[in-house]
């Protein structure tokens, strides 16, 4: 049973792990492509500047910034990794009918939902 | 994107983020704004900790009832450490979690072998945290779960400083369950990295979503990170317990003298 369970989480992580290899491409192409020729390119981020996500995405797509929007792919891919190895990680422990750590991996996954929707509300 | 590699490679190998490594050369070298550099360590860590998942998992090391269970406090940690990110003057901060770590460098110097927990707490009967790891000669080792509650609760100051300075405290993990649930030093280093990447991701997420997150910065921090972090996975298995501790205490120390320095 245990062993079951353990050989299952690391078919979940070896998944996963394609996946930030899927992201690492996706970052390293819209880098590569986007950044690598334009002078300093921190010097627009010695100050904070607020500019929500949706916005920044708009002025992008406005400006056919595809290497930006590549990036942008990357990092969502990276940000959703965690939460899909803890919502499969909860149905693995449903299956294995140990309702209490499933219930306990649910109730990471609605949290970690929680703190997104409050990113994107702020 | 040289520097991430080296973090990622630190940070695989001793259980930590490669945050406190990140945030202060972007901060430092770089001179970018500290919540660019903080929203741009997590998404690192978070590539480090979902890049080596497997390579822990694979050596039968993680405890995954223990990383669950503890994962309620950190992500619930994060959250508040998220909405109060900023109200709170990061100096203060600095200043403390750099005495802290300056005070657990030193507990941990003093340190002598691995005192493992000679009780079964009544929670981890319940949920079946007791279990057993391989040491260097291939022999199972068991150990149990000693003061559940006490850790949980330091899990949740863990994911708190995660989000506030963008670390994935690591070192606050495997202190959690190193010195107060009693697990063995490599189980928590192992699940500790394990569970860095959701605490890391319920903050990096928030931040992402605000906008905080710029590919500019992230994108070679990231990259860099899950490069060195793949070498550092590997490397650990080879490396002796004891040894694996007197680096950490090299690490704590350091860390420490920098977060103090920046708070004053």
């Amino acid at each position: 049973m245990e062993d079951d369970l353990f050989s299952l989480e690391l078919l979940i992580s070896r998944i996963l792990r394609y996946g930030v290899l899927a992201s690492g491409a996706l970052l390293l192409l819209g880098w590569g492509t986007e950044f690598r020729f334009r002078g300093n390119p921190y010097a627009a981020f010695h100050s904070y500047q607020s500019v929500p996500l949706k916005e920044a995405l708009e002025t992008a797509m406005a400006h056919s910034r595809f290497g930006l929007l590549t990036s942008y792919a990357g990092l969502a891919i990276l940000v959703i990794l965690p939460f899909t190895r803890v919502l499969l990680t909860a149905f693995l422990f449903l299956v294995q009918k140990d309702r209490m750590l499933a219930a306990i991996s649910f109730f990471v996954a609605t949290a970690l939902i929680f703190s997104f929707c409050l990113g994107g509300g702020s | 994107m040289a520097i991430s590699v080296g973090a990622g490679f630190l940070g695989a190998l001793l259980g930590l983020g490669g945050g406190i490594i990140v945030v202060p050369v972007l901060t430092l070298f770089l001179h970018i704004d500290i919540r660019y550099a903080i929203a741009a360590s997590l998404i690192s860590i978070v590539a480090t900790s979902s890049g080596a998942a497997a390579s822990y998992l694979r050596d039968h090391i993680t405890n995954l009832r223990v990383a669950v269970l503890l994962e309620v406090g950190t992500v619930t940690g994060a959250i508040v450490g998220f909405l109060i990110s900023s109200h709170v003057q990061s100096s203060v901060l600095f200043l403390l979690f750099g005495l802290f770590l300056f005070f657990s460098a030193v507990m941990m110097f003093r340190k002598r072998g691995e005192s493992l927990a000679e009780v079964n707490h009544p929670w981890s009967e319940k949920l079946g945290l007791a279990s057993s790891f391989p040491n260097e000669r291939g022999e199972r080792i068991s150990y149990q779960v000693e003061r559940v509650p006490e850790g949980l609760a330091l899990m949740f100051g863990a994911g708190l400083l995660s989000a506030l300075l963008g670390i994935g405290s690591g070192i606050l993990k495997v202190l959690a369950m190193d010195g107060v649930m009693k697990l063995p030093m490599k189980v928590s280093s192992a699940t500790s990295n394990f569970m860095i990447g959701v605490t890391a991701t319920a903050s990096a997420g928030a931040y992402f979503l605000r906008g905080d997150v710029r590919p500019e910065i992230a994108a070679p921090v990231a990259i860099g990170i899950i490069i060195g972090s793949w070498f550092g996975a590997r490397a650990m298995m080879k490396m002796p317990a004891a040894l694996i501790r007197k680096v950490f205490v090299v690490v704590l120390a350091v860390v420490s003298v920098q977060m103090i320095l920046k708070g004053l």
